[in-house]
């Protein structure tokens, strides 16, 4: 965990330092011994205090030996499952929410080797079924139906 | 029969038991059946459920439609542990930190017996809730009605300190991922002066980053994510679950806690603006430093699934107290409930005790009917509940990812929550994989406008003097135990370190 630790403090001390410069914007008023920028500043501070301790902790562990268990192994799926997850949310979007959802869960099922047509069409109907009863009907939640 | 006699008026036991027939009986059933289902469902908050029974509730009397949006509340605040203990994926804010405990037990096979203790904690803190409601409601409201900003805000910085507890083997990631949390529920309108803060021009961004789709995004969407790696493993099942009942070994060592975050749990749900979510981790907290194992806790302890459900369940017996006694709410279901009972011809506040004595001590008797319904429903719903792990990986995930978007988008109609849940959901993904605890996140998201406003009102009443947070008793105290609550656990961590030092050039 050094390298990540590392990386994490450095994310974590830019990710302060930009907070920190926006509160320049907010307008300087007193607003009875605070003002907007107060509590941000404090936090950003602190937390840049804590991010480079976290970057000394990495430098320690980085000394020692290190073990396979300590490298991480970057999933492909996972990343191809997010971006089918991004485009299943513009889907729902421009294609409305039942349309989308039956065309995201299908290309999942298939991604992921099922293989029984039985599963393939009846999952997704079940449960835009479901969500439709449930959701649609008895809830009366408005869901998008994007062109249509 | 007459069997107590509060300011005059007289409680005639058989003439309120007599007013709950069948039909009275199966409204309460099945709005405790309606809640639990929205409670379960990450993005259906209790405040929703209790919203949408609301206009079914115009078309009937006042004790059955209040009853039945009484059961729909308390439904829906148990029914968020189910998911929190099977998926790790907590249905409502407050059982987050049911999660904790409850989903390492489900992943030892013990879903079984973490599902019964989460059901008879919640309808042990319930219905003492419940009971202290009945007793002590004027002079337990007078205490929470004044709580004033310095209290407020020792109470939020109390419940932000925990953080060290519940960030496991990390406290410094854990505590990183709480200032972050707490940097974002800064975004916003500045809670004193109204001044957009960290909004970068957007509208979306002016109205702040609510911590719910944040939450649906950092447990459900991630943990989607998190289980597609090993998706083509050769077991069906998450996890097989043994069919293993609580001993009443077991049992008996949880009655203090229980009692204890039962406590807790109703005192702090009568403070307005602090809710299921603030008593469940301050109960986790306290019952793993009351614990003979503290170190157990984070790994599997049925105790750190007793305390916060015990705790988040007592809170809707208190959060009435203040409502039914001033016409305060204690939390944003109350809030919607004040209005139920304004409509039913209820005026809340001392005056109801007066006026419709019949009434509230009706809605008493039915709150513990509910309790009990919940108890049925969860210990016999158990087996139904546990089907949820037997649905295949390559299944579950899809639709958790689907419910993710539904949950986020019903929040309030915007896909910017959507797009809020997507990018919690990744980076909760590589939180998981560099093992930062999201929990902090959300505790810092729900804590940290009570925490800044309070702050600043405070100095506000003080004229700037820091003298306001420790020449008031309350406040100080709080202050106290979050300085504790902080540290405890760092110096612990030294000790040990030490210890073992010391045992390997011994050895």
């Amino acid at each position: 965990m050094a390298i990540p630790n590392i990386v994490i403090g450095c994310i974590v001390i830019c990710l302060s330092f930009v907070f920190y410069i926006y509160t320049f914007s907010f307008p300087d008023v007193s607003q009875g011994y605070t003002n907007p920028a107060t509590v941000p500043i404090i936090y950003s501070i602190l937390l840049a205090i804590l991010g480079f301790i976290l970057i000394i902790k990495g430098w320690n562990e980085r000394k020692g030996t290190q073990t396979k268990s300590d490298r991480q192994r970057q999933n492909k799926l996972v990343f191809v499952f997010m971006g089918v997850f991004i485009i299943y949310i513009l889907g729902v979007i421009y294609l409305g929410f039942y349309l989308s959802t039956f065309l995201f869960l299908v290309t999942c099922l298939i991604m992921t080797r099922v293989k029984k047509i039985i599963w393939l069409i009846g999952i997704p109907i079940r449960a835009i079924m479901f969500v439709y009863i449930i959701f649609g009907k008895l809830l009366r939640i408005v869901l998008p139906t994007g062109f249509f | 029969m007459k069997i107590l006699k509060n300011q005059g008026d007289c409680m005639d036991v058989f003439s309120i038991i007599s007013t709950f027939n069948f039909n009275l009986l199966a409204i309460i059933f099945i709005g405790v059946m309606v809640g639990i289902f929205f409670g379960s469902l990450p993005g259906l908050t209790a405040t929703m459920s209790v919203v949408l029974v609301l206009p079914i509730s115009f078309g009937m009397d006042a004790v059955t439609g209040m009853l039945l949006i009484i059961s729909v509340y308390f439904g829906s605040i148990y029914g968020g542990c189910l998911t929190a203990i099977l998926i790790n994926t907590p249905g409502t804010p407050s059982a987050a930190a049911t999660a904790i405990d409850g989903y390492e037990l489900t992943k030892q096979g013990l879903a079984y017996k973490a599902l019964t203790v989460s059901t008879i904690s919640s309808v042990t803190g319930g219905i003492l809730s419940v009971i202290l409601l009945i007793f002590l409601a004027p002079q337990m409201a007078g205490v929470a009605v004044n709580f004033s900003a310095p209290e407020t805000f020792a109470l939020a910085l109390f419940g932000l300190s925990i953080i060290s507890s519940i960030s496991g083997d990390s406290i410094l990631k854990g505590l990183i991922a709480g200032l972050v949390g707490l940097l974002i529920a800064s975004i916003g309108l500045d809670p004193i002066g109204g001044f957009p803060r960290f909004s970068f021009g957007s509208t979306n961004m002016m109205g702040g980053i609510d911590f719910l789709p944040v939450m649906i995004g950092l447990f459900a969407a991630a943990q989607a994510f998190h289980s597609i790696e090993d998706i083509f493993s050769k077991e069906k099942i998450l996890f097989s679950v043994k069919k293993i009942k609580l001993k009443w070994n077991e049992f008996k060592g949880l009655i203090l806690n229980i009692l204890r975050s039962s406590g807790m749990g109703a005192f702090i749900g009568m403070i307005p603006g602090a809710g299921g979510d603030i008593a469940a981790f301050a109960a986790y907290n306290e019952a793993k430093r009351f614990s003979k194992n503290p170190e157990k806790f984070g790994k599997g302890h049925l105790g750190g699934v007793a305390a916060p459900e015990a705790a988040n369940n007592a809170t809707t017996g208190g959060a009435m107290v203040p409502l039914m006694t001033l016409g305060i709410p204690g939390d944003a279901p109350t809030a919607v409930m004040l209005g139920a009972l304004m409509i039913h011809g209820l005026q809340p506040g001392p005056m109801l005790f007066q006026n419709s004595v019949e009434v509230v001590h009706s809605l008493f008797v039915g709150m513990i009917v509910a309790n009990i319904f919940i108890l049925v429903c969860g210990l016999y719903g158990i087996r139904l509940f546990i089907k949820v792990l037997y649905i295949p990986k390559q299944v579950l995930s899809p639709l958790i990812l689907v419910l993710c978007v539904l949950g986020a988008y019903a929040l309030g109609y915007n896909f910017f929550d959507v797009w809020v849940m997507l990018v919690s959901g990744i980076i909760g993904y590589f939180m998981i994989k560099y093992r930062i605890p999201a929990l902090p996140v959300i505790l810092a998201l729900i804590l940290g406008p009570l925490l800044e406003s309070n702050y600043r009102r405070s100095l506000l009443m003080s004229s700037g003097s820091y003298d306001i947070f420790y020449t008031r008793p309350v406040t100080a105290i709080l202050l106290i135990l979050a300085f504790l609550a902080l540290f405890t656990p760092f110096i612990k961590q030294i000790i040990t370190k030490k210890g073992r030092l010391l045992e390997n050039e011994l050895t």
